[in-house]
């Protein structure tokens, strides 16, 4: 009897004891960011070209990032320093510097400015033996009168149908100390043209961009209201639909995602008063214009103004909502005719509240 | 005396069909719980139990108020084997119910060795990438990764959630420190601190911790979302703190220095490692003509297909398979499932996979169970047959 009661036991201790988990040890081969050579694919991904380069003295290599394919750390005083990091896009839509350079400053936390102060900005440099445009952002943040800690110098070179980003950024004084290490950096860039797997080793680095950056950016699950028309996104817009009111009268609803704080609240309501050519706010009046709204994932901030559509000269009423959430910010924006937007107003919030923003989904 | 009722008991037709009425009855209450409960959690409660408790909201106490699957199917098991040995007799006329009868012991067996042994995990990539690995959906780790003397090789020491979850102290000797364990989250959300909302101190002192928010939210149990978890651990060196740090399965790896030695830290889903690796080449997404719509701009998918190449060092294999809907890939033990398809957001036209990784040591044991059931059956009313026709040719 007693042997099989110690039968049973072990057959209960297999069944429930099974599960413990230890922490395990293990080697593992490292990780390629591995780029097919398959004569198969249809769409083959983007190989983008080994890099080489001199590396200034005291600039500490960190290996590629989310969206760059390599950075760099320059150590400042007291913890401070500047980053450095180079970013291949594929197409190459730098020929429209404004709105580059104003998605960078927004990401950055810097308010848009228009295309004449970006010519006004903008310099030529050497990049390898090419020439390329260069930004310096701090002169346009000290004439907005904003006290400036933080600076960017960004150069933006297409080549090869990919566009490359080379940005510095950091402590002010940190990055004009540097400028001139940075300008011999570009001028010190090669490219070589490779194939097959990549790898990011010594002073070269080459690859794809991280997919991890896809998950991140993902667009998320949502219910559309039926009358909406999708219609294919701009470029760094996520997703577009068309809200028809009858005659002529129509509003859009656009959403995109940044990292980060993407230019904070107030720069985002008045990159929005802008486009209904309202004066700038503070950022104190800004925050007034702000009412917070529940979402199921968190706290979202909402702003509805009326003003003219810049662009149309028309009667236009903008309703936005700003979303921080898992490192990155959300924009809603729902603009178009006063009528249409009051319309559809009721239906643009709930489906924000439809979607679901998490990256693990 | 009291052993021949416990017998009598135990080999009565009685108990069979109780069994399979509790069975039913499980199916049924089980698979409508997972529509509040969650597959998962209503699997465990329901099927992987000995009984279904229930309490109070909040009491501590709980009673059992139904048997659950695993005292269901030993029950039957064992009902089964001391029914077939109390009537067993050694003759050819049985033949066909001894086996019928083996290969339902076979089939409640090998479900049984399924839900023990069986592994389910994913891998996921984009065209041209390569895996190693697949990754679980619902358990994570913590991962330490440093460099090893093979340059092409890392070591990783991961500590899994469910040891975590203990808290406390938790010490290991390839690891230079200690990881103290101060916060552990199953399901959460970071963002960028945002200067006006988040007045709060932030979650941890070093690596990301500083620049970021961490909000727990309640436990996901719907199946199309994921819990992503979350956990604060002080990492405690040979010379004192080194501050804590906050791990979330969507935060990149974070450096920790300790001395000339660098880990790599991450909360990330289990991984388990392959002797060899998939590549996936292409992806082909064929939608119903005629079924994209602004409501549905995806389409009814009518296929979903991955061409992959399996490359094994260890014996030089490297060849291609298509994966797709009722034609998974079996390679060293393991199924690969077509799963989810998408396409890579910076790039429109790179093509996602996701393939479910199986690994099922039974996999066999239904399809021998269903043919000895089959067969058993044939046999019996095959001899039945004979019978009838032979005594009908007498008359």
């Amino acid at each position: 009897m007693g042997r099989r009661a110690g039968l049973v036991l072990l057959l209960a201790a297999f069944v429930t004891g099974c599960s413990r988990e230890e922490i395990r040890v293990y080697r593992a081969p490292k990780e390629k960011t591995a780029v097919s050579t398959a004569s198969t694919h249809e769409h083959a991904p983007r190989n983008f070209p080994k890099l080489g380069w001199q590396l200034p003295p005291s600039w500490e290599e960190r290996g590629p990032g989310r969206m760059s394919i390599a950075s760099f750390w320059i150590p400042g005083n007291e913890g401070q320093g500047a980053e450095v990091s180079v970013m291949p896009m594929p197409g190459e839509s730098a020929s429209n510097l404004s709105l580059l350079v104003n998605i960078v400053r927004q990401s950055s936390g810097l308010t848009p400015i228009g295309d004449q102060e970006v010519e006004k900005l903008a310099e030529t440099v050497q990049i390898g033996e090419s020439s390329a445009r260069l930004v310096d952002l701090s002169g346009a943040t000290a004439s907005s009168g904003e006290a400036q800690t933080n600076q960017i110098v960004l150069a933006v070179f297409p080549r090869a149908g990919t566009t490359w980003f080379f940005k510095m950024a950091g402590s002010a004084s940190l990055v004009a100390s540097q400028k001139t290490a940075f300008l011999d950096f570009l001028k010190s860039i090669e490219f070589h043209e490779v194939s097959g797997q990549t790898e990011v080793a010594g002073n070269s680095a080459s690859g794809t961009l991280d997919a991890g950056s896809s998950a991140s950016s993902r667009k998320p699950k949502w219910e559309v209201p039926q009358s909406w028309q999708e219609v294919p996104p701009t470029e760094f817009l996520l997703a577009k639909f068309i809200l028809s009111g009858g005659a002529d009268s129509r509003a859009e609803v656009t959403v995109s995602v940044f990292g980060g704080a993407a230019g904070g609240v107030a720069g985002n309501v008045n990159r929005w008063r802008k486009q209904l050519a309202l004066p700038e706010l503070s950022e104190s009046e800004a925050a007034k214009q702000v009412s917070p709204l529940d979402l199921a994932e968190g706290k979202a901030m909402l702003v509805d103004m009326s003003g003219q559509d810049a662009k149309t000269g028309r009667k236009a009423r903008l309703v936005g909502v700003i979303f921080p959430q898992g490192g990155q910010t959300w924009f809603y924006k729902l603009m178009g005719d006063e009528a249409v937007a009051e319309q559809e107003k009721a239906a643009f919030l709930k489906f924000i509240q439809t979607a679901r923003h998490s990256n693990g989904a | 005396m009291e052993r021949n009722k416990i017998i009598l008991f135990l080999t009565s037709l009685k108990l069979t069909v109780v069994c399979l009425s509790l069975g039913i009855v499980l199916v049924f209450l089980g698979t409508l719980a997972q529509v509040s409960e969650g597959l998962y959690i209503a699997q465990n409660r329901w099927f992987r139990s000995f009984f279904i408790w229930w309490g109070p909201t909040g009491a501590a106490w709980q009673i059992p108020i139904f048997p659950g699957g695993y005292l269901v199917g030993t029950v039957l098991v064992v009902n089964l084997v001391l029914t077939h040995i109390k009537r067993f007799q050694l003759t050819w006329k049985k033949l066909g119910i001894h086996v019928t009868h083996v290969g339902i012991i076979l089939l409640l067996l090998g479900q049984l060795a399924t839900d023990l042994l069986s592994r389910e995990t994913q891998m996921s990539f984009a065209e041209g990438e390569s895996r190693h690995y697949s990754s679980s959906s619902m358990s994570t780790e913590i991962a330490f990764v440093t460099n090893c003397e093979n340059p092409d090789e890392e070591e990783v020491v991961a500590i899994p959630q469910s040891v975590l979850a203990e808290k406390g102290e938790i010490r290991h000797e390839k690891l230079p420190f200690i990881v103290r364990v101060e916060q552990l989250h199953i399901n959460s959300r970071v963002r960028q601190r945002a200067p006006m909302m988040d007045t709060n101190p932030p979650p941890a002192t070093a690596g990301y911790g500083p620049k970021i928010t961490l909000v727990p939210v309640p436990e996901t149990r719907t199946t199309d979302e994921r819990n992503l978890p979350a956990a604060v651990l002080e990492l405690v060196g040979p010379q004192g703190s080194l501050g804590t740090w906050v791990g979330q399965v969507t935060l990149d790896e974070q450096e920790v220095k300790v001395g000339d030695r660098s880990w790599r830290m991450s909360l990330r889903f289990e991984r388990e490692y392959h002797r060899f690796s998939v590549q996936l080449l292409k992806t082909t997404h064929e939608v119903y003509p005629g079924t994209r719509s602004s409501a549905n701009p995806q389409g009814i998918p009518k296929n979903f297909q991955s061409r992959v190449r399996i490359e094994n060092p260890k014996t030089r294999e490297s060849r291609e398979v298509d994966i797709y809907m009722n034609n998974p890939l079996r390679y060293e033990g393991l199924t690969f499932y077509q799963y989810q398809m998408g396409s890579d957001e910076l790039d429109r036209n790179r093509g996602t996979s996701v393939l479910q990784v199986v690994r099922n040591p039974s996999w066999l044991t239904p399809y021998l169970a269903c043919v000895l059931v089959g067969g058993g059956l044939v046999i019996q009313f095959m001899m039945h047959l004979a019978g009838f026709i032979k005594k009908r040719r007498i008359a």
